[in-house]
């Protein structure tokens, strides 16, 4: 009967290993399909999208008065050569960054922006590269469903300006943002009714004051009208004077882009413009749209101007540079100092050397199957933990059979006892001793960085499968053995008799 | 005053040694960094057919007189060949849109390649964002040790803990700087392995002096 409890779980433990580096395979639209989960692959082993972005030659077109002033009116850049000539005006073509601003310091703040965006994007892992000579930024990032729209977004200037809808003076910049999130809740207004999605933005101490300021002086104002009745001697005298009040009025802009022009009903004293994107929709899609756009808004915002236009030159996906060859060259390599690990074990331990070796396979295929489908992303440092998983259980393994060697195996009445208090033992000893990779381990899954959170994963289900699939496989297996053994010498003894 | 060792007096020496070298060669020439994260001139080519990368990579060891090169493909069909190395002069191009040319029948124009410059990345931007869990790591390892080991002295063994954890990494650095090993992938990944292996050898170290230590406070007992 034990021998049976032996010979099957010594089966299953086959059927675990041929599912983990074989697969299963159902037949699917008349040929065999692998059902298992493929191992998701981080940027170093799968690929990456790789971004050039460059200093911006582009130039805008600029129109001047006859004094030099340059004109704001936007309508000014419809007019036609003649009409400008009428005016006095001259056009002027002038670059989006002008020399003054293509310094290294610029540079280096631009970098330094798009890598906070991309931090707050959530982008786990990435390279920057910065020519400081041009101001050129390479980028690689890991490829995903929405890899364009960030690529859009870390790259656009978040110039935030409130000027003077007349005069175009700028009353407020980036400077004054403290930060900018997206809200949203439930509008039920008139016909348009359903989640509404707002930006809004967060003036600090300096910004607050300077809007309130703004919400006074850009109050909206009623028109007025006067009546005045005068009487003379001769004749009688009516007449009506109307005059309306001058409506001042401020422009928003994001990246020299008209977002709105408004004025205030009241004076705004809580330092926060809220602005709607779109209309209050019951349509998850759009909703979703919304919800992005004013995410880019804010993201850009929150982060600050980037001081110098980029435009993108190179986008393009890039493979890993390593190849299935290597990989395998490696897997190789690992395997073949496993298999001379077991035999060692095998010869010095013989039965339960060949035990552990079988719970050793065991352990390892498991990893691997819960590796897949705990969405472990795979890097270099994952394959290092699986690697260190591997010699961590070797170890293990080795002292709990080494352990069991000193048990005298003449005392067969106390055999199951004393073998409990080995594995105890051995168990104790070891996991105290680990404690320092476990709370590295520990530290590591919870960053958000994936060479990290990849190595602490790997170590982290190897580190638990290393305690509880060998008390639960290998050391039941040992005990079973032993038990198989002492049931038979009590047969052969009663044999003799 | 506790007497040491010849062989710890050897071993204390070697890694005075191996630390003022290893300073010595980064202030002079800095480490040596892989091409991956290196400056490096890059050119793609548009092959249009299946290749595999040893093909590549045979022809640039021919024509890039066997330079370390970074060869990947890239655009989704895979037709595409992206090579990096540390030089790629203009004449080198065109050896190897002509030798790609001759290897897949194809048509390439060389004046349609373009050399370009792939900046270098910066080594605090490789290492930053292993910082904080390194340090998070390490002071929960020195106040674990510091308490575990108290009988041994806790301020005592917390010193100890971060000097020698720092100091193994400090001579991980010398050595990886003095041998000229490239930092690129694998740097990382042999701190991580110096880190544990230091961490799990100095508490194993400190177990074995509390056990010894009760063992004689036992006997004394006794």
């Amino acid at each position: 009967m034990k021998r049976v409890k032996i010979i099957t779980i010594t089966l299953i433990i086959i059927l675990i290993t041929m599912i983990a580096f074989g697969g299963i395979y159902v037949k699917k639209q008349n040929r065999m399909e692998n059902i298992m989960k493929d191992y998701s692959l981080a940027m170093d082993l799968d690929g990456s999208r790789v971004v050039r972005i460059k200093v911006s030659d582009e130039k805008q077109t600029i129109i001047k008065d006859s004094n030099g002033n340059e004109v704001t009116d936007s309508s000014a850049t419809s007019l036609s050569d003649e009409e400008l000539q009428e005016k006095g005006y001259t056009k002027e073509e002038q670059p989006y960054n002008s020399d003054d601003v293509k310094t290294v310091d610029n540079y280096k703040k631009s970098k330094s922006i798009i890598e906070k965006r991309m931090n707050q994007l959530g982008i786990n892992n990435y390279i920057i590269k910065l020519d400081e000579s041009n101001g050129d930024i390479v980028l690689e990032l890991p490829e995903s469903s929405n890899t364009d729209s960030i690529i859009r977004t870390i790259g656009t200037s978040g110039k935030f300006e409130i000027v003077d809808k007349d005069t175009q003076e700028v009353l407020m910049t980036n400077a004054d943002i403290k930060t900018a999130r997206v809200l949203y809740g439930y509008s039920g207004t008139g016909t348009a009714s359903g989640t509404a999605v707002y930006l809004d933005i967060e003036f600090n101490k300096e910004g607050k004051e300077k809007f309130k300021n703004i919400s006074e002086t850009y109050k909206t104002t009623q028109n007025t009208t006067t009546e005045n009745t005068t009487e003379n001697t001769t004749e009688n005298t009516t007449s009506e004077d109307t005059s309306d009040a001058t409506q001042k009025e401020i422009t928003m802009k994001i990246d020299d882009e008209n977002i709105m022009t408004t004025s205030f009903d009241e004076v705004i004293e809580n330092g926060r413009l809220q602005l709607s994107i779109g209309q209050p929709t019951t349509d998850n899609d759009t909703l979703q749209n919304y919800i992005q756009e004013a995410s880019s808004t804010a993201l850009v915002l929150d982060t600050g101007e980037i001081p110098i236009r980029y435009e993108v030159t190179d986008n393009e996906y890039v493979y890993t540079d390593i190849t299935d060859n290597e990989i395998q060259i490696l897997i190789y390599v690992v395997l073949a100092i496993t298999v001379v690990a077991l035999l060692v074990l095998i010869i010095r331990y013989k039965a339960n050397g060949a035990i552990g070796a079988i719970g050793y396979i065991g352990l390892i295929s498991l990893l691997l199957i819960i590796i897949r489908y705990a969405n472990v992303a795979l890097s270099l440092e994952g394959i290092f933990g699986i690697i260190a998983v591997l010699i961590i259980n070797y170890i293990f393994t080795n002292k709990l059979l080494a352990r069991l060697n000193k048990i005298d195996k003449t005392d067969k009445k106390n055999i199951s006892i004393n073998i409990s208090k080995a594995n105890r033992e051995v168990y104790k000893d070891f996991f105290i001793k680990l404690i320092p990779v476990i709370i590295i381990v520990i530290t590591f899954i919870l960053m958000d960085w994936v060479p990290i959170s990849s190595f602490g994963m790997t170590m982290f289900w190897g580190i638990i499968l290393i305690a509880a699939y060998n008390y639960i496989v290998t050391y039941s297996l040992i005990k079973i053995n032993a038990d198989t053994k002492k049931g038979g010498n009590k047969k052969d003894e009663k044999d003799k008799q | 005053m506790k007497k040491i060792s010849n062989k710890i007096k050897v071993l204390i020496i070697v890694i005075i040694i191996l630390l003022i070298a290893g300073i010595a060669v980064v202030a002079t020439k800095g480490f040596n960094v892989g091409l991956k994260y290196n400056e490096t001139k890059k050119v793609e080519i548009e092959i249009g057919k299946d290749f595999e990368n040893s093909d590549i990579k045979k022809i640039t060891n021919e024509v890039l007189s066997n330079q370390p090169t970074i060869i990947q493909k890239s655009q989704l069909n895979q037709n595409d060949v992206t090579i990096m190395a540390k030089e790629i002069t203009d004449e080198q191009k065109t050896n190897l849109v002509s030798k790609i040319n001759e290897k897949y029948g194809t048509e390439i124009n060389a004046d349609d390649v373009q050399v370009q410059l792939v900046p270098h990345a910066r080594l605090r931007d490789l290492v930053k964002p292993y910082i904080l869990p390194f340090a998070i790591a390490t002071v929960i390892i020195v106040i674990y040790a510091a308490i575990r080991f108290h009988k041994l002295g806790a301020i005592k063994t917390a010193i100890k803990t971060i000097f020698f954890l720092i100091l193994t990494q400090g001579v991980l650095a010398s050595i990886i700087a003095i041998i000229r090993l490239p930092i690129g992938r694998t740097t990382m990944i042999l701190v991580i392995a110096v880190y544990m292996l230091t961490a799990t050898g100095l508490i194993c170290n400190w177990e074995k002096k509390l056990k010894q230590k009760k063992q004689e406070s036992d006997i004394k007992n006794a």
